[in-house]
């Protein structure tokens, strides 16, 4: 019988002990993000997509990261910067991607929604959407770029949530680890290394 | 005629000391193949397979594959150093441009990218002569579509090759121009998660492990 009561103790302890672990190996992203696959969808309008982005104000960023929820608390804050590690948050290009409802086949101009909790980053980085590569994504002149549309350089992209003026708009972008994903008045439109970009395929 | 054949025998001894000596940088076009390693090196398993490098000065407006290349760079004058490189599955060329920090990769597979030769750009920010993030880069295809994944590895310190398991083959990349050195691979990409995975292991001159790593990058910025 003793030996019995030791094993069950044991494993018990074990048990614990491994729970404990996994506790503190968990991430925001394995605690609250799927990986379910996009959902196809008729329209993408500029003012739907407004809205999508701004829910992911004030959650924070992510390099590499695409999964935020909507309680204005960046649940992941500090990280290192170019680091990955599973906190909250989209980066600048996955912010984009899921914002312009975008397929991972780059082949594919359609439209598909991603919950913000879907993880998904995108194949795309700033670079790869400044020079419009991939079926939904286009270039066109910065003066022309008007909302929702985007200025790309090659390690920066972010979308104009309101068309500004004297050379400023205001842009929806995550930004960095220290400022996080917010609309931030800037002059990308007359930096030179940015260059304008725009979703193919808006349906309003 | 004795003393011709032991200059020639000199001769040849020289030319075949210069080509296979030590140091951590080829300056010119250099494949030594695996009969050129250090023995720790060539009975590798999976066997080694050596890549060619190249690095050279050019200018930036320069014609050819190449110059499609650094027309997709932010260099617009002077000269850039670059490093071409000759592997498994891509053909890759990392280029520096003196006194900025900005690298950039341009990869190719044979198989163009929406009628792009270089499928393949990535541009990182070298901190210290370090990257921080290996700017993975998941966009070009084999000939049987298959996604191929490409990265840059910071060599350690007296690596002078980074060897990564491709399967069949261990790939030796030289190390070269004190650059982070651009590897790809078909294995373990895991393209709907834009992520991939490198097996590494970093060698000395003399073919000793320095370090062994299990890379995981991921597109990002």
């Amino acid at each position: 019988m003793k030996p019995l009561i030791a094993f069950l103790g044991a494993f018990v302890a074990a048990l614990l002990l491994s729970g404990v672990t996994a506790a503190r190996s968990q991430t925001f992203q394995s605690a609250n993000c799927n990986t379910a696959t996009g959902q196809p969808t008729a329209s993408l309008t500029r003012d739907w997509s407004q809205t999508y982005s701004l829910a992911a104000a004030w959650e924070g960023y992510q390099w590499g990261g695409g999964c935020w929820n909507n309680n204005d608390v960046d649940e992941a804050p500090n990280d290192p910067p170019e680091h990955y590690t599973g906190g909250e948050g989209g980066d600048c290009s996955g912010l984009t991607f899921k914002t312009w409802q975008e397929a991972l086949n780059t082949a594919d101009g359609g439209h598909y929604y991603s919950h913000r909790l879907r993880n998904v980053h995108g194949p795309y980085d700033a670079a790869r959407f400044r020079d419009g590569i991939g079926a939904p994504n286009g270039t066109i002149s910065k003066a022309y770029a008007g909302v929702m549309d985007g200025f790309a350089s090659s390690s920066h992209v972010g979308m104009i949530f309101f068309r500004g003026s004297g050379g400023w708009d205001q842009i929806i972008e995550a930004k960095c680890e220290a400022c996080g994903t917010n609309i931030f008045s800037e002059t990308y439109r007359g930096q030179s290394a940015y260059g304008g970009i725009r979703r193919i395929g808006w349906t309003g | 005629m004795d003393r011709l054949i032991v200059a020639l025998i000199a001769t040849v001894a020289v030319v075949a000391a210069a080509c296979t000596r030590g140091g951590d940088e080829p300056s010119a076009a250099r494949s030594v193949g695996v009969s050129g390693l250090p023995p720790a090196l060539r009975h590798l398993q999976p066997r080694a397979h050596v890549d060619a490098v190249r690095v050279a000065h050019v200018p930036v407006a320069t014609g050819g594959s190449l110059g499609r290349c650094l027309r997709e760079t932010p260099f617009r004058s002077g000269e850039v150093v670059v490093v071409s490189r000759i592997g498994v599955v891509t053909r890759s060329v990392t280029v520096l441009h003196p006194g900025d920090p900005q690298l950039v990769a341009c990869d190719k597979t044979g198989v163009p990218l929406e009628r792009r030769e270089w499928c393949g750009l990535s541009v990182g920010i070298l901190r210290r002569g370090r990257l921080p993030d290996p700017r993975l880069d998941i966009l070009c295809v084999d000939r049987r579509r298959r996604h191929i994944a490409s990265a840059w590895i910071n060599p350690a310190k007296g690596a002078r090759w980074i060897g990564v398991d491709q399967g069949s083959v261990t790939e030796l990349y030289p190390a070269a121009a004190s650059l982070p050195v651009r590897v790809a691979t078909r294995r373990t990409v895991d393209y709907r998660r834009s992520r991939a995975t490198f097996s590494i292991t970093q060698y000395a001159g003399d073919g000793h492990v320095i370090v062994r790593t299990i890379l995981a990058a991921r597109v990002a910025g």
